[in-house]
């Protein structure tokens, strides 16, 4: 061999090793294969007419999860009694049970180290259950009897009422509850049924009565979902469900109307004075889309890049990492029943509050104005892509998949097209659905902080009127 | 032979059956570990359900690590470890270098004029803090922002972040398990090859995360100066975060120092908890972290609060409705009493059937929610026992303070009863097992590290429920008489302005 060759080979030698050192430093050499994930589904059984069982096995550790779900929550609440049905649900679990005094309940549940609540959203009330394997038994007999058989102890109807009512006193204690409470009334109108807020009046006027009246009506013999996740063998359970719920009738839950959304405020600059703080609460947005939108998936990917992709979002760059302005900021058009919100949000100092919606608003008005970049739209659908299996990674979110998508009425085969209409969005889709669902000329702007430090500077953005609101009572 | 067999059979049936519980003895039955030569010590968790996995690393450092004068700078320094290295967040880092010496330079002027206190030069600040800025400007021609985030969401990256602790702090994130080679590049590099980019423009973050956590939220408002007020001299006193002060007065110099003491891989614990392999894991540790140098052990002063000898009080007001906080120094966390206090705090305010909450909140109606913790501010060292609780108008802070020392009076004068250990036995038998520990990959690879990290025993829980039955009620009340007296308390109470002092 000539000298020079070897010279030559040496080179190449050190090159290699040179660039192999630095190549385990960047991640760019690492190449993966997409993850081939097709996700999982959860047992289905029918336990009877209006009874319907979900289950997802697993025997790693000696417990299991369950829910049981009514399709009825506080929409169905009337008019004057906002929060009957979230009183319902608590007190099915505090009043006691008619062969169990509250006390005794709640020893033997505590004793068993087995957890149970009772909460009721808009659309669902559910009791859920946690407990080690070998108290099930046990367990479960006080959860059936809970939803069977409550007893509405009216002491513990007092003590629920009074600490709702001190929950009301408290609502505006964190000064974010005031921007996205007070936000969502000015884009729906308070009247709106969806986000009805429960007042001390309101509270005061529930009567056991209107407690056992509302479980008759839309709790006792309802249709139920009730899914198990954990330790437990799914054919000796459904032994189990078609006992327990032999006599259980499973008729469908009334179906409260739905209220078209429209936007309520004019779009503008509102300030809520709350002279002690040192930060300004900015909400930003106007509303969102319905959750059967046909775009109902792809939206994600323009949320991503506007401002739910952590570090990736432009919000979160631009008003966080590049200029120092929030801890705290996020953004994107939501979906909802009728119509979710679209809402940007972030918490600044006073000083920086101008400087900060105009940015958001730039930000807002950039995205439905031009493409988004070919960098950015594929980080968006990779992480969309990459990061789908997580929905699956416990036997609980398998459940919670499956029985949500039911819920909210997407179609049979919505997982299953995940990631194909993820991959088929564009730069020119994203445009096209920023221009459909965010209008920078609507924006209702609403700011919470110190006024006497922030109305200079709110006027010097010069966004017409600057509309003053009242801290409401509650 | 034969004869014998079916008994012998059945007796191994029954005794798996009986033994059923998968972890009767702790995580190591199903944990797997190694430690490279360094040091640092691996722990994996496999289970192969779903493909994905968490990746934690856990450092033995949090506030109880700062001295005065540098206090914020462990969650600082968590905050710096996003910014890359010099080939991750950078197209040119030999150019950017340039520019970032430079900004040191100028940031130790600025460190050393504001430390002047009521002396420093003003306009000499506000001009380095302008020049500062202006650098800051010329290293983005250079710097690929928040790339870290981009690699790892690119790659189905999900619950990317860190949180920093009074007792440790902690990296992590969920991956495809595919991934798995991806999160050893980035973490190993992260720790070993930082650049400390955005070191003087991230102070304003922090600014803004501090004002968030603690100037415009009544918890954390009443929270630091409470135990601001507990302690005198340990590091348990001051606040996560930091002081503004100290936050805005970090040099680079202290904080590769900081770096250099601390994140060194014998401080450092790492865990994959999901669908991988233990021989994956082990070669990858090998080929990303065995070339980090091992570090001396990490300083760990002593600093032994002085003895309290008379209640302290501190009322804070800010606009929102009352909240009190009441707290007792208590034992080491090794000392046996210290897991006395553990049943202690379950008994009190563990679930709707214990004593606080079923006298104070069910039945008298005095207070909205209660709350007994046995450690308010870590278990690296002797902490506080704390109430926290928040008065039903019209009931005042003072009224709910009165009642809660009638309960604490009882326990110090007679003997809790054998239903009350044996639900708290069981409520804790059962939170080894809960879904939050256990079910996700993320909480599990949490729990096992803090088990290794602070109390170097990954069945550190499973046997501290198993001295739980030893406790006796006579102990409970001999701790309860030990601790919870006057001149060892110390009260923060939060009312409004309007409200003026006490009820």
């Amino acid at each position: 061999m000539k000298p020079r060759k070897l010279l030559a080979l040496l080179a190449a030698g050190v090159a290699l090793v040179a660039a192999s050192a630095l190549a385990q430093k960047d991640p760019r050499v690492l190449k993966f294969p997409d993850l081939e994930f097709k996700p999982e589904k959860p047992g289905h059984l029918r336990i009877r007419p209006g009874v319907d069982f979900y289950f997802k096995e697993n025997h790693e550790q000696p417990s299991l999860s369950v829910m049981i779900l009514v399709k009825s929550g506080s929409l169905l609440d009337p008019k004057d009694k906002t929060g009957l049905a979230s009183l319902t649900l608590q007190l099915m679990k505090s009043g006691g049970t008619k062969s169990l005094a509250p006390d005794r309940l709640e020893d033997r549940l505590d004793f068993l180290g087995s957890t149970l609540y009772g909460a009721a959203s808009s659309e669902f009330s559910q009791l859920s259950l946690w407990t080690l394997t070998k108290n099930f038994d046990e367990s479960w007999k006080l959860v059936t009897d809970v939803l069977m058989n409550p007893a509405f102890d009216k002491d513990r109807l007092e003590t629920e009422k009074k600490k709702e009512v001190e929950s009301i006193r408290r609502r505006w204690d964190y000064p974010s509850s005031v921007g996205f409470y007070l936000f969502q009334d000015l884009v729906y109108g308070k009247d709106y049924p969806d986000i009805q807020r429960t007042t001390a009046k309101g509270i005061d006027s529930i009567t056991r009565e209107d407690v056992q009246a509302f479980y008759d009506k839309n709790i006792r013999g309802r249709e139920l979902i009730v899914a198990f996740a954990g330790d437990f063998a799914a054919p000796k359970m459904a032994d189990v469900l078609k006992a327990t719920f032999r006599d259980w009738p499973g008729k469908l839950a009334a179906k409260p109307p739905l209220a078209k959304a429209v936007l309520a405020a004019k779009p503008g600059l509102y300030l809520i004075d709350k002279p002690d703080m040192t930060q300004a609460i900015i909400c930003l947005g106007h509303l969102g889309i319905n959750r059967l939108d046909p775009d109902n998936v792809e939206i994600n990917i323009m949320n991503f890049i506007y401002g739910t992709g952590s570090f990736n979002s432009r919000l979160m760059r631009e008003v966080r990492s590049n200029r120092g302005l929030a801890y705290a900021t996020f953004g994107a058009v939501e979906e909802g029943r009728d119509r979710g919100l679209f809402v940007s949000f972030c918490q600044t100092k006073t000083q920086s509050a101008a400087e900060a919606i105009k940015l958001i608003k730039d930000i807002a008005a950039d995205i439905t104005a031009k493409s988004v970049s070919a960098e950015e739209l594929e980080t968006a659908k990779k992480y969309e892509q990459n990061s789908f299996v997580h929905k699956f990674d416990s036997p609980l979110s398998v459940l919670r998949q499956e029985i949500s998508n039911k819920l909210m009425g997407y179609p049979e085969n919505y997982l299953a097209t995940y990631i194909p209409r993820i991959k088929r969005v564009d730069a020119p889709k994203v445009l096209a659905m920023a221009k459909r669902t965010i209008h920078p000329n609507e924006l209702v702007i609403l700011v919470v902080g110190k006024k006497s430090e922030l109305l200079a500077q709110l006027k010097a953005l010069n966004l017409g009127e600057i509309t003053e609101l009242p801290l409401p009572k509650e | 032979m034969k004869k014998s067999f079916v008994p012998v059979f059945f007796c191994l049936v029954l005794i798996l059956l009986i033994s059923r519980p998968v972890f009767s003895t702790g995580l190591s039955d199903k944990v797997k570990s190694f430690t490279l030569p360094n040091g640092m010590t691996f722990y994996v968790y496999e289970r192969h359900d779903v493909p994905t996995f968490a990746g934690m690393i856990m450092v033995k450092v949090g506030s109880a690590d700062e001295r005065r004068g540098e206090t914020g700078l462990a969650h600082f320094f968590e905050h710096m470890a996003f910014k890359g290295t010099p080939v991750i967040g950078t197209r040119d880092y030999a150019k950017e270098k340039v520019i970032l010496d430079e900004m040191d330079k100028l940031g130790d002027e600025l460190a050393a004029e504001y430390l002047k206190g009521e002396d420093a030069d003003r306009a000499k600040m506000t001009a380095l803090r302008d020049k500062l800025k202006a650098l800051q400007e010329e290293t983005l021609k250079y710097v690929v922002k928040d790339e870290i985030d981009k690699f790892y969401s690119e790659n189905g990256g999900e619950f990317l972040n860190a949180s920093t602790g009074t007792d440790t702090t902690q990296y992590f994130v969920m991956l495809p398990s595919n991934r798995l080679e991806l999160w050893f590049l980035i973490e190993s590099e992260r720790f070993k090859n930082l650049v400390f980019r955005e070191f003087y423009s991230e102070r304003d973050v922090i600014a803004e995360e501090r004002r968030m956590g603690e100037d415009n939220n009544p918890d954390g408002f009443l929270w630091e100066q409470f135990t601001d007020i507990a302690y005198v001299l340990h590091p348990y006193r001051h606040s996560v975060v930091g002081y503004m002060e100290d936050i805005q007065s970090y040099t680079k110099a202290k904080a590769v120092n900081f770096l250099k003491t601390f994140y060194i891989p014998n401080n450092m614990k790492a865990a994959v908890v999901g669908d991988v392999k233990l021989e994956d894991v082990k070669a990858l540790a090998e080929k990303y972290f065995s070339d980090a140098p091992k570090g001396e052990q990490p300083p760990r002063p002593f600093f032994v609060e002085p003895q309290q000898k008379g209640e302290r009080r501190v009322t804070v007001k800010f606009e929102a409705e009352p909240r009190l906080e009441i707290g007792y120094h208590a034992f080491a966390p090794k000392e046996r009493d210290s897991l006395v206090l553990s049943m202690l705090a379950s008994i009190l305010s563990r679930g709707d059937s214990s004593r606080l909450v079923r006298d104070l909140v069910t039945n008298k109606k005095l207070a909205l929610d209660i709350y007994a913790s046995p450690y308010s501010h870590g278990q690296r060292y002797a902490s506080l026992f704390e109430i926290s609780g928040s008065p039903r108008f019209p009931h005042t802070v003072g009224e709910l303070e009165k009642a809660v020392w009638e309960h604490l009076e009882k326990l110090k004068k007679e003997p809790v009863t054998k239903e009350e250990t044996d639900k708290a036995i069981n409520q804790a038998e059962a939170s080894l097992y809960r879904a939050s520990g256990f079910a996700q990959n993320i909480f599990l690879a949490m729990r096992l590290l803090r088990n290794v990290v602070i109390f170097d025993d990954l069945d550190w829980d499973f046997k501290r429920v198993e001295a739980m039955k030893t406790v006796t009620p006579e102990e409970i009340m001999a701790a309860a008489g030990k601790v919870f007296t006057e001149s060892n308390r110390t009260v923060g109470v939060l009312l409004r302005k309007e409200k003026g002092g006490e009820q």
